[in-house]
């Protein structure tokens, strides 16, 4: 492994994250966004307890979506970072196997305050496990919601399998226009990645843990 | 949200510009492969400067200028590919705007232009 997360952390801290007359930020080559991530939290957490209380057998399909939403994210926003000539400015001189892509991006994401990602184990093209100690979405449920007796992290799972999508159904390196199509090809084919939560502090656990693996 | 890479390519004067469609459906990011990289030096040419990040202890140095209510411009020191994210108010000038700012930036006269 050869990427310097510190690093990246370091260089990405001194890139102005503000926003323009147009209210947009522009940086990795994309838009991003910034608000409170309460406002996120609240705004699926309630959609996902409306559910529960007064339609309880749609959970599944309103956690799918949640997770798509997450999926759709991690294509776009990934991807362009990954694209980006922030990317290969910072991280693209650290990179010395196929692997250290799914390290450099995990990088990035540390210096974007979603929580502290940790890579604990890549089976390349087959498995990825990650854990997050503090992630934004755990921390949202514990502050305002009782106990969970299910996962909560639904950008982050979807987060988790972009990644694998991105470099392992697909193949980012080949720089593929980022487009509906594209998305469709390789999160929705046979095989693409999904991401499950196997553990997560809204249920007591001490930090939320992702298995992505590929769909049968 | 991002760009995507689906583009439409516009020469002008020598210049290919790239418009590279962005998730509003907007050509507001444009590509250009400048005649020569640009060096640092380079970057002290350009006019209206507001914020302006330099990092060149990296291996390549990356450097990011913004032009309020023009451009936003980003490259690699020594990389001739240059982006330019523009803003609203500049969109419908962009080949003007980005022409102008790639002039500027190589100390380049305009074609045609009287000596």
């Amino acid at each position: 492994m050869a990427i310097d997360e510190n690093a990246v952390v370091a260089a990405c801290s001194h890139l102005p994250l503000i926003g323009n007359e147009d209210g947009l930020i522009p940086a990795f080559g994309l838009y991003l966004t910034r608000h409170y991530a309460d406002f996120y939290n609240r705004s699926s957490f309630e959609a996902v307890r409306q559910v529960e209380q007064y339609r309880p057998e749609a959970i599944l399909q309103t956690e799918a979506g949640l997770i798509e939403a997450g999926m759709l994210c991690a294509f776009y926003t990934f991807g362009g970072i990954m694209l980006s000539q922030e990317w290969e400015a910072v991280v693209t001189p650290m990179i010395e196997s196929d692997d250290d892509w799914v390290y450099g991006v995990i990088a990035v994401v540390n210096s974007l305050g979603w929580g502290k990602w940790r890579l604990e184990q890549l089976i390349p093209g087959e498995r990825l496990e990650i854990s997050i100690a503090n992630s934004y979405e755990s921390a949202g449920w514990i502050g305002h919601y009782p106990r969970s007796q299910r996962p909560r992290c639904y950008l982050a799972q979807g987060g988790c399998a972009g990644i694998m999508n991105l470099l392992y159904q697909g193949d980012i390196r080949q720089a593929p226009a980022l487009n509906p199509d594209y998305f469709q090809e390789i999160f929705h084919s046979p095989g693409s990645f999904r991401c499950q939560e196997i553990a997560c502090r809204t249920m007591g656990d001490d930090m939320c843990r992702f298995v992505t693996t590929r769909t049968l | 949200m991002t760009s995507t890479r689906e583009v439409a390519c516009l020469h002008l004067e020598n210049l290919e510009l790239v418009m590279v469609v962005d998730c509003f459906g907007d050509h507001r990011i444009v590509e250009v492969n400048l005649p020569h990289p640009p060096e640092i030096a380079d970057l002290k040419r350009l006019t209206d400067v507001g914020r302006q990040t330099i990092l060149s202890d990296l291996p390549r140095p990356f450097f990011r200028i913004d032009c309020p209510g023009r451009f936003l411009l980003t490259g690699i020191i020594g990389d001739p590919k240059v982006r330019f994210t523009l803003r609203q108010a500049a969109l419908t000038k962009a080949p003007k705007i980005v022409s102008q700012a790639v002039r500027e930036l190589l100390n380049l006269k305009r074609k045609g232009a009287k000596r």
